[in-house]
């Protein structure tokens, strides 16, 4: 026997009235199982998207250098914060990073050489590697996990280092305190540079939007480098 | 009964289809949130590979000065890629394994005059979640190649005897002595097998020592971190002597890269100086379309005169200067009336008859007559400097004794008459300074009078002229860049100025002395070259490095 229609949409009705709120129950149910996935996965991607922009900013600021762009300029510094743009690098100008210690960003660049025989007989920093020059870009007062960033190589002795003009590192050949520490020395022990060669360092380190979780060597920040 | 119902049973039977279907989509959910982090791993570790790879490209670029041909800079780019790479590149990045370096590949383009290194790496991308779908660690790739524009450019060293001041030296070391050293240190910055080096010294008579030579490291001498060589370079060691012939340095100079005829390469002129330009080089008959009376005149006097050196050598023979010119070309009487070709590809064809050095110094009040240049000096030779400068090197001479009056030729007592209006190259006598003490009417013309304090305006003016001359396109000849460093310390001072106007560079020298502000008048339609000031010898081998790093262009 054939339903009356109007039976049959009463009936409808009344299981969907009867069922209201279900799915809703079920949807928050499956929502919360699945939504620190997607989260996760979103400040995964983000940080993969400002990880790739920190090595960008870092290699251009090391071509910059191995060109002998002068980086303790206003404009030296004004083209990498371009590069960085996104990432709240605040330059300024001098080798002493921006004056206001503002910012979620740092650059480290360092001129390290290699000082053999040939360059300088019989001085005390013969085999080592040492600063030529150091010069901060950004925010020296950057701090990530409640630690101030600092160079993975070693700073040079501030008797040495020129900080209010060229950055320069004096007497690097005979004064122990332009010497780099041991990291980066391993870094060339298979096969030690050539007597005199430099290379051209620049650490970046920021701080990015949300938790990363110790990539790279730095916890809960991005640090990348570049050696040229 | 309600539980009884054919539609509570429905509902019943649909309770649990959202979750059902949610797990279900999980194993598909996941291998997206799976891509999704397993790619972005991929793509973090492709960026970090470049970026390793170009690091790698560049440092290997920068060391090919370590070795002498092509062929053989293999090795030290190869060794430096590596070690580069490796500090660039942690082998377990976000746990990338079996990353592999491959060999570098060193290459010369000789139709674009550019060097370039490639770098090549793969490495493979670990699966995390894609495992589980059965794809297994993805191999990832990245090249970087760097370049240069390969470079012909010829050094023209100040060789005078400022350079060889006592005064100036510094652990025992003279300027001339520093130079040197300096000088090999920047050439063994540049590559052999694909860079061009030559040479030209200077006094008041400039010594073509060597045409621009991809073979330089061995010619010239050099000094690097693979080791050093003796050259042309050290000959100059110890023959510092004479005055500043700025203006003929810089068109013979010029002239060795035009041969050279390699318009795509960087044509560069490094000059290095430390002192005013004091001579500039003339032909003592001047040329009916260079002449104000629009006819070739007589620079020299025809009549006898009693010009002699200091070893009483006569100046000319036989009464006549002009008729009996001596070529001052090269050496002295034995090559008189030679011609001098520059051979193939000149842009100066020959140089013949009185040619000579006019040179003036305000501060020394001294001026006379000397060679032109001396066409090539091996040995770094000085034999043929300050053969005729005043009253004790070239007694009777008209030219070395103020109190002649200016001449009116060929009548007239003084061997020079006036000052030509333009130099032996063309470069015209006058623009950037007037003359301090005008000129005088010879035959009813009116001529630069030659006395010292005109003569400095010349030379400076002949030098400037000069400098804008290397900046200019000539035929199939491209512009050149002049480089300059200025070296402090000598007594009469060393013209910040003129030097930065002759490498064209816009910018400030707040260590130059005086100070100098922004060049305005800049030729920006021209090259812009640098000028880089050095306050005494300590700093020269800075400033050599300076350069280097100027002319040293890599690009990625």
């Amino acid at each position: 026997m054939q339903r009356n229609p109007l039976e049959k949409r009463s009936s409808f009705r009344r299981r969907r009235h009867s069922q209201g709120g279900t799915e809703v129950v079920e949807f928050v149910i499956f929502f919360w199982l699945t939504f620190p996935g997607f989260l996760w996965m979103f400040v995964t991607g983000m940080n993969f998207v400002y990880m790739d922009k920190v090595n960008d900013v870092a290699l251009a600021a090391d071509l910059m250098v191995v060109k002998n762009q002068d980086m303790t300029l206003q404009g030296s510094q004004d083209i990498i914060s371009r590069v960085a743009t996104g990432l709240n690098l605040v330059t300024g100008s001098g080798p002493n990073g921006n004056s206001g210690g503002t910012g979620n960003g740092l650059l480290v660049l360092s001129t390290v050489q290699y000082i053999g025989t040939t360059t300088c007989t019989g001085c005390t920093n013969v085999g080592k590697y040492v600063f030529t020059k150091r010069i901060y870009v950004g925010n020296k007062s950057l701090q990530v996990n409640g630690s101030t960033v600092a160079s993975l190589f070693g700073n040079p002795a501030s008797a040495l280092w020129d900080s209010t003009v060229s950055g320069t590192v004096s007497n690097n050949q005979t004064n122990t305190g332009a010497q780099t520490n041991a990291t980066f020395a391993a870094m060339y022990s298979n096969t030690p540079i050539p007597d005199g060669q430099v290379v051209y360092v620049v650490e970046s380190f920021f701080k990015p939007p949300f938790s990363f979780g110790g990539y790279a060597g730095s916890t809960n920040g991005v640090y990348v480098r570049a050696l040229m | 009964m309600k539980s009884c119902s054919p539609l509570y049973a429905a509902k019943r039977r649909e309770r649990g289809v959202v979750l059902l279907l949610g797990a279900l989509c999980l194993p598909v959910i996941v291998a997206i949130l799976g891509i999704t982090v397993d790619l972005s791993i991929m793509y973090a570790i492709k960026g970090r590979l470049q970026m390793a790879c170009d690091g790698a490209a560049v440092a290997a670029l920068r060391s090919l000065n370590l070795a002498n041909s092509i062929a053989s800079q293999q090795i030290p780019a190869q060794a430096v890629a590596t070690q580069w790479f490796n500090a660039n590149f942690n082998g377990n990045f976000m746990g990338a394994q079996g990353t592999s370096l491959q060999t570098p590949v060193v290459a010369q383009n000789n139709a674009t005059y550019v060097t370039s290194v490639q770098v090549s790496a793969t490495t493979n991308s670990p699966s995390y979640f894609m495992k589980y779908y059965n794809f297994g660690a993805t191999e990832i790739g990245a090249t970087g190649q760097a370049s240069r524009r390969n470079v012909v450019m010829t050094l023209v060293l100040d060789r005078s005897g400022s350079m060889n001041n006592a005064s100036n030296e510094i652990n025992g070391q003279t300027s001339c002595q520093v130079m040197v050293a300096a000088a090999k240190q920047f050439t063994g910055y540049f590559v052999p097998g694909a860079d061009y080096i030559g040479m030209v010294s200077f006094a008041e008579t400039v010594y073509i020592a060597q045409a621009p030579t991809t073979n330089f490291q061995a010619v010239l001498g050099y000094s690097n971190s693979s080791g050093s060589g003796t050259g042309l370079l050290d000959n100059i060691s110890n023959n510092c002597t004479g005055g500043t012939n700025t203006s003929s340095a810089l068109a013979l100079g010029w002239n060795l890269n035009y041969q050279t005829a390699l318009p795509g390469a960087l044509n560069v002129i490094l000059l290095m100086t430390d002192g005013n330009p004091t001579a500039s080089t003339f032909s003592f008959v001047t040329t009916a379309a260079n002449d104000p009376s629009g006819t070739a005149h007589n620079v020299l006097s025809t009549t006898a005169s009693t010009c002699t050196d200091g070893s009483g050598t006569q100046m000319k023979s036989g009464g006549s200067m002009l008729t009996h010119s001596r070529n001052w070309i090269g050496t002295r009487e034995s090559n008189s009336g030679s011609t001098f070709s520059f051979g193939a590809g000149s842009y100066w064809s020959a140089v013949s008859g009185p040619v000579g050095a006019l040179y003036g110094d305000a501060a020394g009040g001294f001026y006379g007559v000397d060679l032109a240049f001396q066409p090539t000096s091996p040995n770094g030779s000085n034999t043929n400097e300050n053969g005729w400068k005043n009253t004790t090197d070239a007694p009777g001479c008209g030219f070395s004794n103020q109190s002649y009056p200016p001449g009116d030729n060929p009548t007239s007592t003084p061997d020079v008459a006036f000052i030509p209006p333009t130099d032996l190259w063309g470069f015209s006598a006058s623009g950037y300074q007037s003359m301090p003490d005008g000129n005088v009417s010879v035959q009813g013309v009116s001529r630069i009078l030659l006395d010292v304090a005109n003569l400095t305006a010349v030379n400076h003016n002949t030098t400037d002229n000069a400098a804008t001359f290397v900046r200019t396109a000539h035929g199939t000849a491209g512009a050149n860049l002049i480089y300059v460093i200025g070296l402090g310390g000598n007594a009469d001072g060393v013209d910040s100025t003129l030097l930065q106007r002759v490498a064209n560079d816009p910018n400030p020298c707040s260590n130059c002395s005086p100070a100098l502000a922004a060049y305005a008048g800049v030729q920006t339609s021209q090259p812009i070259g640098k000028y880089v000031y050095s306050p005494d010898v300590s700093t020269l081998e800075e400033a050599f490095a300076t350069i280097a790093s100027e002319i040293l262009r890599i690009s990625r």
